[in-house]
């Protein structure tokens, strides 16, 4: 391995002397191969940890319908943001084009009238129950539910609800209607 | 100040923001697609696979850093993001989107990006470009070698 000397001239462990062009190229071959390991460790390592992560993304988005059979018992609490089931907003954007699915505020009735997703329906009633519109939807429409922020857990638990009671294709949109209205996508009213 | 001494105030900078990125996106990984995404600028197909990535190479580069183990290769990296992650702050602010840096992860969420980030992001280039040129520094775990690849 070339060093430097004292007095600062190329020498190998063998005690010659480098050409500084051999050098230079042996000296790039070495930084873009420590640069190629320290990248391949970081592919590997955020593998393992998307992996084992409750927020795990998928490495090329595809929309996933729900499609475990329906566990009976109690409505499901689910702590964490429903991500594996979930849509991007540019992805629920597209949905949203292509008028394939309908979207669900899963807010209060109140801030659903404050602002919702352009064409979205409200989930909940004045007094807080499930709106029956939404439960007379066909049970194979695709159906984008959504909360506030990515804090809330209102449309996890929404979308649970719905696929307990036998929907078949329920996504969440991932970190709600903020997300949504950052990327200025359509909301009504129209800020 | 002696090259050296630069070097190594340089290396301890990049090595603490480096990791201090890196964590915060790691914790949210969603979040930080997101962020992504809201730049406009990365395809979608490929949104979700840089997010996974690009915070472990983060952190591996600030380790990299603080502990003088392959500098100049961490700095090669590091030059490249800074360089990428500036040209999208400056394209966003030509633009005038309004967005989150997303340059911390998700909690940072009150941090817009504006001239301030800019400059922040153009002072870490030039820090990752010294690292690149002037890898030699003190208390490094490495060798002196000829260049600290």
């Amino acid at each position: 391995m070339p060093a430097l000397s004292d007095s600062g001239k190329l020498i190998t462990v063998e005690g010659g002397v480098v050409s500084p062009s051999h050098f230079y190229m042996w000296n790039m071959g070495r930084l873009f191969f420590r640069a190629a390991i320290i990248l391949f460790i970081s592919v590997i390592a955020g593998a393992v940890a998307n992996y084992f992560s409750p927020q795990s993304l998928a490495w090329v988005f595809e929309v996933k319908p729900v499609s475990e059979p329906l566990a009976p018992g109690p409505m499901m609490v689910m702590p964490l943001p429903d991500v594996k089931n979930g849509l991007y907003p540019h992805q629920a954007l597209e949905e949203l084009k292509k008028k394939k699915a309908v979207f669900i505020d899963a807010r209060s009735l109140s801030d659903f009238d404050v602002v919702h997703i352009k064409g979205a329906m409200p989930g909940l009633t004045a007094d807080g129950a499930v709106n029956p519109d939404v439960l007379k939807l066909p049970m194979a429409q695709r159906l984008i539910v959504y909360c506030s922020s990515v804090q809330c857990t209102a449309s996890a638990k929404y979308a649970e609800m719905l696929r307990q009671r036998g929907f078949k294709d329920v996504q969440v949109l991932i970190h709600g209607i903020d997300a949504w209205k950052q990327a200025r996508y359509p909301v009504t009213p129209q800020p | 100040m002696q090259k050296s001494s630069v070097s190594l105030i340089a290396r301890m900078i990049l090595g603490v923001v480096f990791i201090a990125a890196a964590v915060g996106k790691i914790t949210d990984v969603p979040a930080f697609a997101n962020a992504i995404h809201h730049y406009r600028v990365v395809p979608p197909e490929i949104v979700n696979p840089v997010a996974i990535v690009l915070p472990w190479l983060e952190l591996f580069c600030g380790l990299c850093f603080l502990a003088g183990f392959w500098v100049r290769s961490a700095a090669f990296w590091a030059s490249m993001m800074t360089v990428i992650f500036t040209a999208l702050v400056g394209a966003a602010l030509y633009k005038g989107v309004d967005i989150t840096c997303g340059c911390f992860g998700a909690s940072e969420s009150a941090q817009k990006i504006g001239v301030e980030k800019l400059a922040q992001n153009i002072g870490l280039v030039v820090l990752s470009l010294w690292m690149m040129i002037f890898p030699l520094s003190p208390l490094s775990i490495e060798k002196k070698t000829a260049a600290t690849s």
